[in-house]
């Protein structure tokens, strides 16, 4: 058919015992602001286009740690289909909370986080099998990150007084994204050093 | 700071054990950790992230007997060097970067200078470059004669 984009599966739906998927995340991870990746320098995988093999920022930019505490870390965060009228896409929600209130945790991060676009990366504790591929899952590329929901319960058991944090993506067209390249060793050398800015 | 400045500094900071650090201790830390790690030092919520920097410091300056060497390059957030025929696919990255690899990738690969943030002024040439250039500034006052001349007589004709 023409003009139709290729809209197929192409594997068997089974499960292998020596990768069987695992739940959860890691307790960090990191976010960055849309507009500080250089769009141009993304190298995607030639083989598959939910890899991003080279994610860089601008110069002199850098991604911030998301560190959370408890044994469920970014509670609520998931990945959900949206039905359209001629294309389904997905909907990404990330959430995290912010045990912290202060006048610098205001202005430089909720403050921020209300009206900015969003891209951010979380360490999935299933790893992916022995490449390693399916650790570091990206939100937000495609279409940002933004804030549906930032709260602060002064009597929240949760948030012990501090801010829960919903960001959401909406109208993407990948189920999920990944960084990864060539090995676990090298992504994560670049997931780290997407944290470093010139001294 | 020599090496073993540096190694008797973080040999005591060790021996104060999970005792909380003073300010002023915290400050020497905070000041050590870039010189040896290559990073900046990260103050976060935790109780732990000092005592876990005096620990990574002890471990590179035991591994490494050596201080860090200082880098004039270095690369914009989210690079890394990692090249199958260079270096043998040795992984780089700020904190292990050195003046010499940094050159040498870049003589390789000079299209990759976009992907640094701070180079060196001069080194701000690629080699590839550096040899155009000369014959373009380095023109002798007879040259240009001779080449006005020679516009001039084009002009004419």
């Amino acid at each position: 058919m023409a003009n139709l984009c290729e809209s197929i599966i192409a594997k068997d739906i089974a499960f292998s015992c020596d990768e069987l998927a695992t739940k959860g995340l890691e307790s960090d991870g990191i976010i960055m602001n849309r507009g500080d990746i250089d769009f141009a320098a993304t190298v995607f995988d030639t083989g598959n286009p939910n890899i991003i093999k080279t994610l860089v920022l601008k110069t002199g930019k850098r991604a911030y740690e998301v560190v959370q505490a408890g044994n469920t870390p970014f509670t609520g965060t998931q990945s959900a289909l949206e039905v359209g009228t001629y294309r389904n896409t997905f909907t990404h929600t990330v959430s995290f909370v912010v045990l912290a209130n202060d006048p610098e945790t205001s202005r430089d991060f909720i403050d921020g986080l209300a009206n900015g676009t969003f891209v951010a990366i979380l360490r999935n504790k299933h790893k992916g099998g022995n490449t390693g591929d399916g650790e570091y899952q990206i939100y937000g590329y495609s279409q940002g990150l933004v804030a549906s929901e930032i709260t602060n319960d002064k009597y929240s058991e949760d948030t012990d007084g501090g801010w829960l944090v919903n960001l959401q993506e909406t109208g993407s067209r990948f189920s999920a994204m990944f960084l990864f390249n060539t090995d676990a060793a090298t992504t994560e050398a670049a997931y780290e050093s997407l944290k470093e800015t010139a001294q | 700071m020599t090496y073993q400045e540096a190694l008797d500094r973080v040999q005591e900071l060790r021996g104060h054990g999970n005792a909380p650090f003073s300010i002023e201790q915290k400050r020497l830390i905070a000041q050590m950790y870039p010189e040896i790690m290559g990073k900046p030092f990260r103050r976060t919520a935790c109780q732990r992230c000092y005592h876990d920097a005096v620990i990574e410091m002890a471990l590179k300056l035991r591994k490494e007997q050596k201080m860090r060497e200082k880098c004039d390059y270095h690369m914009r957030a989210g690079f890394i060097i990692r090249c199958g025929d260079f270096d043998g696919g040795e992984i780089y990255t700020n904190a292990n970067l050195t003046n010499d690899v940094a050159r040498r990738y870049l003589e390789r690969f000079p299209n990759k200078r976009v992907m640094f943030d701070r180079i060196p002024e001069e080194t701000a040439e690629t080699p590839a470059q550096a040899t155009k250039e000369p014959s373009k500034q380095v023109v002798q006052p007879s040259q240009k004669k001779a080449v006005k001349g020679g516009s001039k007589r084009k002009k004419r004709k």
